[in-house]
């Protein structure tokens, strides 16, 4: 059997990109049909040493972010063996929501989590057995080694993954891959957007409002609505699924081509703009207090794209972490 | 880092309308002012993206001050300066929840002939430095 | 010699990652098995300081298999939290999301890792889809087109499939359309059909299947554990609202109570060798991994512990299921998880299509989001997951940011019970082993046992990261010896 073979692989998961791939009749039969399903551990019974001793490997598909020392072996090696690296899902093309424990220490991490309401350790353990993997740096794939497709979306969709499962049989019959390719649009979510204002340079953002404070207005642009909509910031190809169900979008298709920092482009083109119409009788005082409502700006800016955001590459920097540009 | 021998580094963005005027006369005047900032004039205070602030610190800067005309009504292109003012205003709180001390970076209003006022912004912020002492990030739970 | 340990990594065909460490003694017996869960992303710590408002959208990514019901799960806590009781549309909206969820996780389960180890003739035949797809190409395109019914509902009211957005303080943020209830009521007389074949399989292959009719007869499959499980006011199965209750292997109830109510009634245990907590029953206390002090959640302990169910299809299917395991109330055989999921899938769609009679109009008129109320700044909210279960619990400050975060997960709660069950399967057939011996069946015989449970290791940890189960063997001293 001289078909090329494909892995899909793991980093720290949540399982929805596995279900994500599941739910496509047409990828699965696609990959099933041309490709040697080799590895999948959700669906398939290889063992790791299975993964380990191939020769080599056609497409490596990565799930999940970098976040135990064991991921980041696991990339490098993928890296090293595999023709095409596959970044599938926000959290391995971005960091994705997991990115937002980045900012904390692996050990403040167990220590809060020991810490809930119900957690007791008044029982003692006695057990010793090989150890867990070790938690390191967060990072998204792509800071650790180069990948050739970004397949993005918490999860993606099922058009997305379509069109990622053609676009990898046109790598295997020969196309020469010039990545990284992102299956995604390269323009903002309020190009197509169905609530996108008549004229946007009369686009008002009067306030900043937080959805429990008022009813959602359907069919009407959420910024105008004081709801910060991340639309402006974030890639197209989703087809809007949130905002269609009267819901703002939060950037899980991560940010637009040369804009790769979602919070600062957001603080410099859309906050800036709060208030714009009222600045000189509001003056300064009178727009803090507005900006102040933002008050969790990690989870609102970079709730998907943490990792990659500048700070936290100056953060890696400062401390000789590596990273990959 | 041998910090003995440790300078802070600022980098001060400044509108030509307003203090980089200020600056010009303060070189005219013979006004003596820290030597650890480095000036860039800008068309307007308006121009400094959060994206430059971020850039000046990733290459080396300790503080970043950003000039401009006062407001409400001074500067050339109108309300350039409330936008310098959003966006100043949102990074200090991203760069304290980023684990950096928001003093470090630094809006402040300077006419064109407050040229003493932008000296004493220089002195004052690089004295305010020092005793930050270089940039870097506290991670929660973390060592620095 | 020392004594040794075997270490299964991955372990195959459940979500996320985890590893099965069987240690030996120096004569080479079994003295004990772990489920260790090798995952850790940290939720209950970086959901501090988020806004609560959106916890419903962020806290459901700990799983992407079971999203439903975290959303709804973490949608109630915060309507407690934000002290405002949801209106009359938006809990319809919710319930019949949630139920349709049911039967779509269920039988994903059943597609994508189960179908393996019920239709394999010997034990190891069939090694996952790849082979069933190449074997029973009819059964996975039966149940692919069963899943797309139950995907596109779900996205047609959500607008996606996974990782839903709807769910607001007080409400969801839109009601139905009549163009999206009578896709529904089209899909639902469609679903109908493939839950009854997903039933004829099982059956006739329970009924054909020697290996099958044995699993789920031996003792040492079976676990006389407690039960736990949601029940609406009167007894009846429920999956989204109502109250706790407990019984123990032989049906007596061991105590009932509200949601809120939770912290009395459970703690969690923290061991070093695995990221996933051990939530036990306070009122029976930790015992370690012993059956006589474990407690069970999911499909087969929801059935143990109702006493309705108010559904003519489901009632009979399940009567079908306890005549098999001997008639009495409650079935402790572990595989029979597998056949609970069968009829909660047909109790789902009957509730279901009970709502879109009863409460058509409810659903698609009325208002969608309730903004009144006196904030409590804490809310628990409890739903059944398709594994069990569910329990998430928000404390806020003034501003609703949240500043504490508890979440149980089914499969926490499950894991005393999977080590327990696996340590009773590898003492009884493991009386001897040999490092040069073909493992294999063995090993199949403990990732059976695991694949009934269904766990989801994601959830599990809440904490991040996972890799499948890896067998290493070790020695005593930890020297590593093999790894398969």
């Amino acid at each position: 059997m001289n078909k090329p073979n494909i892995v899909i692989v793991h980093g720290a998961i949540c399982g929805g990109c596995d279900v994500a791939l599941a739910n496509s009749e047409e990828a699965i039969s696609k990959i099933l049909e041309n490709l040697d399903l080799a590895y999948w551990s959700v669906a398939v019974d290889s063992r790791l040493s299975d993964l380990k001793s191939l020769g080599k490997i056609d497409v490596a598909v990565f799930m999940g972010g970098v976040r135990t020392s064991e991921d980041e072996e696991l990339a490098k090696w993928l890296r090293e063996k595999s023709k095409i690296l596959v970044a599938f899902g926000s959290c391995s093309a971005y960091g994705g929501i997991p990115g937002l424990a980045a900012l904390t220490s692996p050990i403040e991490l167990i220590n809060l989590v020991k810490s809930t309401i119900t957690t007791s350790s008044q029982y003692k353990s006695i057990i010793e057995l090989p150890k867990l993997p070790e938690l390191s740096t967060y990072r998204a794939l792509p800071h650790v080694v180069n990948v050739d497709i970004v397949v993005p979306g918490c999860p993606p969709p099922i058009k997305v993954v379509n069109e990622f499962v053609n676009v990898l049989l046109k790598y295997i019959a020969g196309e020469e891959p010039i990545g990284p390719l992102v299956i995604a649009g390269s323009k903002a979510q309020c190009e197509t957007c169905p609530r996108k204002p008549k004229d946007l340079s009369k686009l008002q953002i009067p306030s900043i409002k937080r959805i429990y404070e008022a009813k959602i207005e359907e069919n009407r642009c959420f910024l105008e609505q004081g709801i910060l909509c991340l639309g402006p910031v974030t890639r197209e190809g989703c087809e809007h699924s949130c905002i269609n169900v009267n819901m703002p979008c939060t950037g899980c298709f991560g940010p637009l081509p040369g804009f790769e920092d979602v919070g600062l482009r957001y603080i410099a083109g859309i906050l800036a703009l709060v208030a714009v119409e009222r600045e000189k009788e509001l003056m300064e005082q009178g727009l803090a207090k507005i900006l102040d409502k933002l008050v969790d700006r990690l989870g609102v800016l970079y709730r998907y794209t943490l990792p990659r955001s500048r700070l936290y590459m100056l953060k890696l920097s400062l401390e000789g972490s590596e990273y990959a540009r | 880092m041998n910090l003995d021998s440790w300078e802070p580094k600022i980098v001060a963005f400044l509108c030509k309308w307003c203090s980089g005027a200020a600056a010009e006369l303060a070189g005219v005047s013979r006004l003596l002012y820290s030597p650890n900032v480095i000036p860039i004039i800008v068309p307007c205070s308006g121009r400094v993206d959060p994206d430059l602030i971020v850039e000046a610190f990733m290459n080396g800067a300790d503080g970043v001050i950003v000039a401009g005309c006062h407001t409400p009504s001074d500067c050339h292109y109108i309300a350039g300066n409330f936008k310098a003012f959003k966006r100043v205003y949102m990074l200090k709180k991203l760069l304290s929840d980023f684990g950096i001390e928001p003093e470090r970076l630094k809006l402040e209003w300077v006419s064109a002939v407050e040229s003493q006022k932008l000296k004493t912004l220089f002195d004052e912020f690089t004295s305010t430095i020092r005793k930050l002492g270089p940039l870097r990030v506290k991670i929660r739970g973390g060592s620095v | 010699m020392q004594g040794k340990n075997l270490v299964v990594e991955p372990v195959t065909r459940i979500e996320g990652e985890a590893r099965v460490i069987i240690t030996l003694d120096d004569a080479g017996k079994v003295n004990n098995v772990y489920y260790q869960v090798l995952e850790l992303r940290g939720f209950e710590a970086f959901c501090r300081g988020r806004l609560v408002e959106e916890m419903p959208r962020i806290s459901q990514t700990i799983c992407g298999v079971c999203s439903i019901p975290h959303h709804m799960a973490s949608a109630k806590a915060v309507d407690m939290l934000f002290g405002r009781k949801p209106t009359e549309t938006a809990i319809k909206v919710r319930e019949l999301v949630h139920y349709i969820y049911m039967i779509d996780d269920h039988l994903l389960h059943l597609a994508v890792m189960a179908l393996a180890d019920l239709l394999a003739e010997r034990s190891s035949e069939l090694r996952g889809l790849v082979d069933v797809v190449k074997r029973y190409p009819e059964v996975i395109k039966k149940l692919i087109t069963a899943r797309s019914i139950t995907t596109s509902i779900i996205k047609k009211i959500c607008g996606k499939i996974i990782h839903v957005p709807i769910a607001i303080p007080g409400g969801v943020s839109r009601k139905l359309s009549k163009e999206d209830l009578e896709f529904i009521e089209k899909s639902l007389r469609e679903l109908r059909g493939h839950l009854q074949y997903t039933l004829d399989l099982f059956k006739n292959t329970l009924s054909k299947s020697r290996r099958l009719q044995e699993l789920a007869r031996r003792e040492d499959y079976e676990l006389k554990t407690y039960y736990m499980g949601l029940v609406s006011e009167d007894g009846s199965l429920s999956f989204y609202d109502g109250v706790l209750r407990v019984v123990d292997y032989k049906g007596s109830e061991v105590a009932t109570f509200k949601p809120e109510e939770y912290t009395k009634y459970i703690a969690e245990h923290y061991e070093e060798w695995s990221y996933s907590k051990f939530p036990y029953l306070t009122i029976i206390g930790w015992q370690g991994l012993e059956e006589g002090g474990v407690v069970r959640v999911g499909p087969l302990a929801r059935l143990n512990v109702c006493s309705k169910v108010p559904a003519e299809w489901a009632l009979n299917e399940y009567k079908e299921m306890l005549e098999f395991f001997g008639g009495e109330k409650v079935v402790n055989n572990t595989l029979a998880y597998h056949w609970a999921r069968l009829i909660e899938n047909v109790y789902a769609l009957e509730v279901v299509e009970k709502m879109m009679i009863e409460h058509r109009d409810l659903l698609s008129t009325g208002e969608v989001v309730n903004l009144e109320g006196t904030p409590r700044y804490e809310g628990i909210g409890v739903v059944e997951a398709a594994r069990g279960v569910l329990i998430h619990h928000y404390k806020s400050d003034s501003n609703f940011l949240v500043t504490d975060v508890n979440i149980i997960t089914p499969t926490a709660i499950n894991n005393a019970a999977i080590n327990t069950q696996l340590k009773k399967i590898a003492l009884k057939s493991w009386t001897r082993l040999l490092l040069n011996e073909d493992l294999t069946n063995l090993i199949s015989e403990l990732e059976v046992a695991i694949r009934a449970f269904d766990p989801c290791n994601s959830c599990a940890t809440h904490i991040a990261g996972s890799r499948l189960i890896r067998v290493f063997i070790y020695d005593s001293h930890g020297n590593l010896l093999k790894v398969i």
